[in-house]
Formats: C-alpha cells, structure tokens, sequence
C-alpha cells in the first residue's frame, strides 16, 4: 500500500519536527549550555563570557530566594489541584446527568479555560481589590470580616487569591475531561450494583472512579505540568510579591534574565523549573506513548 | 434507563426532576461565569460608579472606558490589528506544519513516530521561560526584535503541539479503509490528505484552528519580551501595562481585559459544538 512508503512519514511530519527541533530543542540545550557559563548585560554583546562549571547551579541554590520560590511553587500547585480536581469533578458528575440543556451548560462553562491569563489576572486583581474589590464587598456586607482585607498586600492571602484565580481557570479543564470519561461508565454497571445493594457513595469508589482512572491521572499529570509552569498570573497579578511571598521558579527566571540581565542564572533557574516539570512530565508522556502502543 | 432507575428512586416525576436540575444548572453556571459579568459591567459602568457602592446591573450603559487613544497617543485599535495580525499568523504556521505532522504521526507506525512524538509532548509541557532567552539572543541576531513575526514564531511552538496532539487522536479515528478507496482510485498520498481526510475531520480542524488562535490571541510573555515599540505591542501586552500605569482606573483596566476576552467568548460560543467535542477527543486519549 502506498500509505505504508516511508519517505511520505517523512514528507508529513518533517517540516512540523524541523520546526520544533529548530524552535525547542536546541533553545533546550542552548541554556543548559549558558547555564555552564556567566552570559550578564556585560559580556552578552561583546561576548568573552567563561566557563563555570557548576558555579551558577551553586550561585543560585545559595541564595533563599530560590528556596522561597520553590517551595512556593509547590505549594500553588498543590492547592490548586486540591480545589481544582475535586470542584471540577463535582460539576462533571452533575452536568452528566441527562436533563434538558445540561450539555450547552457544561460547554459554556468551559468559556473559562479559554480567557487569556492576563485576563484572568487583570479580573482577579480586580475583584481582590481591597477598597473596591467585589470580594471585600460582599465579605463585608455578609459580616464575615470587620475591615477590608488587605488581600494582595500579604504574602499567605497573595497566594490564596492566585490560587483562587487559577482554579477558575482550571476547573473547566477538569470538568471536561472527567464528564467524557463519565459517558465511558456503564449505566447497566451501576444499575446490578444498585440492585445489589451497593450504597451511592460505593458505586462511586468501586465502579465509576476504577473506570476512570487513566482519566483521572492524565488530570491530574497534565494540571500539574499546567499549574507548575505558571508564570503570566502571577507576573501580572501579583509581581512575586509582596516581598518574594508569591515568587515562583518561573517568575525568578524571568526576573533573572530581562529584570537584572543575568542571563545564566535565569537558565539555571530554568532548567531547574524543566528538569521538576519532567519528572512528572515524563509520567504523561509514558500514559500516552503506552496507549499508543496499544 | 440510567435516568429513569435514578427518578425511581428519588420519586420525582421526571419532568421535576428535571426542571430542578437545569435550575440548579443554570445558577452553578452564573455564578462560575460571573467573573465574567463583574468584568463586563465594570467597563460598561459610568465613570465612578465601581468606586461608589456599585449595584449588580450597572444604572446605565456607558462606553466612556473605552477610550480609543492611550496616554502613548497610540489607538486601541493598532492593538487589536497587532493582536489580530500576531494570532492569524501563528494560526497559520500552526496549521501549515501541525496538521500535517498530526496526520503523519495517527498513520505511520515506528521508532521514529516515538521519538517525534515525545519531542511535541515535551514541548507541550515547556516553560516559555526555558526557551525565551535564546529565542531572545536568536531573534536579537536576526533582527526580528520588535517584529511581529518573532511574537507569531514563538506562539507557534505552544499551539503546535497542542494541535498535533489533539489532531493525532482525532485522525486515528478516521477509518483508513476511507484513504486506501481514495488511493485506488488514484489519489496520491497528498491528493488524499487534502481531499479526503482533511474535509470528513473539519470539526477537529476547527478545534485545532479556534485553540490555536485563542492561544495565541492570550500571549503575554513572547510579546512583553519581543516588543517594546509601542505601536507593535498587542492587547493582553497593552492590558498589562495598563494596569502599571493607570493603577485605579478599573473602567479601563476592565474595558481592555472585556476587548481581550469579547473575541474569544464570541468564536466559542459560536464553535462551542465543535471545540468541546475536538477537546475532549484529543485530550482524554492522551
């Protein structure tokens, strides 16, 4: 069959992984290169940068506020996927039910995993607005504060309102895969161990959650390598501050690089950032190759 | 029959039951979506009115926030062209060398398949820190610094693999009895994707086109990091320089975040069918 000459592979996929090798994988080694090096503001255009070694690595474990950010980036991460996973499943099982308009409903839902982070932050930012902000607004008129909160001037609610910002954002991408995964659920499965008397809550544990469980990790993976890369949100939202009480890995690289011109700690930064990402990146990638093979 | 056993045994008659859900449905909805709303309503609100104590509709419909020059004397409407520009043209990389590449990697099976597809996996889960310096250093030496083309490059490299990812799952669905008919009947390799394959997956090609343009559309780091002449600067750019300079003016600031998100909310809803069916499709496969 023609379909099966190789040179036709080729002639599809070349000019897209031409293109990805040009525009990824070298930048990849690129900065792993830089990172060996002291490329600063004042040799990046004369050049005469040197050797290091490891020298920048040691540089910047050295400093805390490296330590600061990564700890904060874990800690982002995890508490959204806390809120987002659970909420997102929640309203996944709810518009799975069939009644009259429950799937336009949950597509437009999904209008929130499409707005542009800097959108979500700029609303975000807004709404934790302390004088004027909706959230203060109603936390008051409901009685729950006594004073406007200061929201975005105090490194633990900094993080909750980026929090709370990028679960928004995520829980539609939750919502919408786990609700198609649901539609995988038999409905005769759960109607026998209904009738065998199995409770709500065990159908649930035993039958629906086993089902969806590549589904569930790919989630999971795929939030997490999402969350942990954050950058526009918290550059936009709240700088890394106050202090350096949001700073994420990402943020510091950035800040590195086109803040303070230190090209090479902004590389080792980053591949710090890359090398946490692949090793639950790689978990993914071994889901779907596997499935590939299957 | 699932429903029906579920109305049993709540003892509801359906059409209850049903009327209470969509309620409960519709006010999930609008209070998720209501970020949205408070957006919307901030710009549309007379000027003063958010800092006064603002009711839930806005006491009359006024456009003052969206002002069309800026305080650089450059118009909202040169951003939204760059905005527009940069995105389509993305759009159009994404399309001339993802789509094919998606086809390639559903049909053909190898080592090398493998290997091509963990590099778009990897570059799905990029930081775009990792890679902007030395596309900084790069487009520095090329002279694409403060050109649009830098900002449309750089997109490219986030929506490409998402669409090879997606397109991939959706091509492999397409039964390969359909390509092999074509090509007795003596269509090409070529011939066949273009006048077979590519027409039957149009709704994966509207996802792929829809999520290519509001990735791109939604960049902020390429553009802040390759554009710093005014006139060139896009809207999230502009949306977030913005809130630096004009601090409390939340009409504004709102205004500009209602011209980034008004495009994409339009194009979604309007594609809603096609995109949510393409995402899911793509992603829960893997």
């Amino acid at each position: 069959m023609e379909l099966k000459k190789k040179w036709i592979f080729y002639a599809f996929v070349f000019p897209g992984a031409v293109y990805m090798t040009v525009m990824i994988i070298l930048p990849i080694f690129y900065n792993i290169f830089m990172s060996f090096k002291d490329v600063n503001l004042m040799n990046f255009a004369r050049g005469g940068s040197k050797f290091v070694g490891f020298a920048m690595y040691g540089d910047i474990f050295s400093r805390s506020v490296f330590w600061v950010a990564l700890k904060n980036t874990l800690v982002y991460t995890l508490l959204c996927l806390l809120f987002q996973f659970p909420i997102g499943f929640g309203l996944a099982m709810y518009f799975s039910k069939s009644f009259r308009g429950a799937g336009f409903l949950r597509g437009i839902n999904v209008i929130a995993w499409m707005i542009p982070m800097v959108a979500v932050a700029g609303v975000f930012k807004y709404m934790f607005n302390t004088d004027i902000g909706i959230i203060n607004r109603i936390l008051l008129g409901l009685h729950l504060v006594k004073k406007p909160v200061e929201w975005l001037s105090h490194g633990n609610s900094a993080m909750a309102a980026l929090v709370i910002a990028n679960t928004w954002k995520g829980v539609p991408f939750n919502m919408i895969l786990l609700a198609t995964a649901l539609t995988t659920v038999p409905a005769d499965l759960h109607e026998s161990a209904s009738i065998d008397g199995a409770s709500r809550l065990q159908r649930f544990l035993f039958i629906t959650v086993p089902i969806l469980k590549p589904a569930i990790i790919s989630v999971l993976t795929l939030g997490f390598i999402y969350t942990f890369k954050v950058f526009d949100l918290v550059y936009v939202m709240t700088g890394g501050g106050p202090g350096s009480s949001t700073e994420m890995l990402s943020t510091l690289a950035y800040r590195y690089s086109f803040s303070e011109y230190n090209f090479s700690q902004g590389a080792a930064t980053a591949n710090v950032l890359f090398v946490l990402l692949m090793l639950v990146g790689l978990v993914y990638i071994g889901i779907v190759l596997r499935e590939d093979q299957a | 029959m699932e429903r029906e056993t579920k109305m049993r045994r709540k003892r509801l008659p359906k059409k209850q039951a049903d009327g209470l859900l969509l309620l409960g449905g519709i006010l999930l909805t609008m209070l998720f979506l209501f970020p949205l709303y408070w957006m919307v309503t901030t710009a549309l609100r007379p000027p003063g009115e958010s800092f006064s104590n603002p009711s839930f509709f806005p006491s009359r419909i006024c456009f003052d926030a969206f002002v069309l020059k800026n305080e650089h004397g450059v118009s909202l409407l040169t951003y939204l062209k760059n905005s527009i520009i940069v995105s389509v043209g993305a759009t159009l990389i994404t399309l001339c060398l993802g789509v094919p590449a998606a086809y390639g990697l559903a049909r053909f099976r190898s080592k090398l398949v493998s290997v091509m597809l963990f590099i778009f996996l990897v570059a799905q889960m990029l930081p775009s820190s990792l890679i902007l310096t030395p596309l900084f250093i790069n487009f520095n030496k090329l002279g694409l610094i403060n050109h649009h083309l830098s900002v449309m490059l750089s997109d490219a490299t986030i929506t490409i693999p998402f669409v090879v990812i997606i397109l991939r799952s959706y091509f492999k669905d397409i039964p390969k009895e359909l390509e092999e008919a074509a090509i007795i009947d003596g269509c090409g390799a070529f011939g066949t994707f273009i006048r077979v394959m590519l027409p039957i997956s149009y709704p994966g090609i509207v996802t792929a086109i829809s999520m290519s343009l509001f990735m791109a559309w939604g960049d902020m780091v390429f553009s802040l990091t390759f554009l710093n002449q005014e006139k060139l600067k896009t809207l999230p750019l502009i949306l977030y320089k913005a809130m630096g300079e004009l601090g409390v003016r939340w009409e504004i600031l709102m205004a500009y975040s209602t011209v980034v998100v008004i495009p994409i909310v339009v194009i979604f809803i309007i594609m809603q069918k096609y995109i949510v069916s393409g995402l899911t499709a793509g992603s829960v496969k893997g």
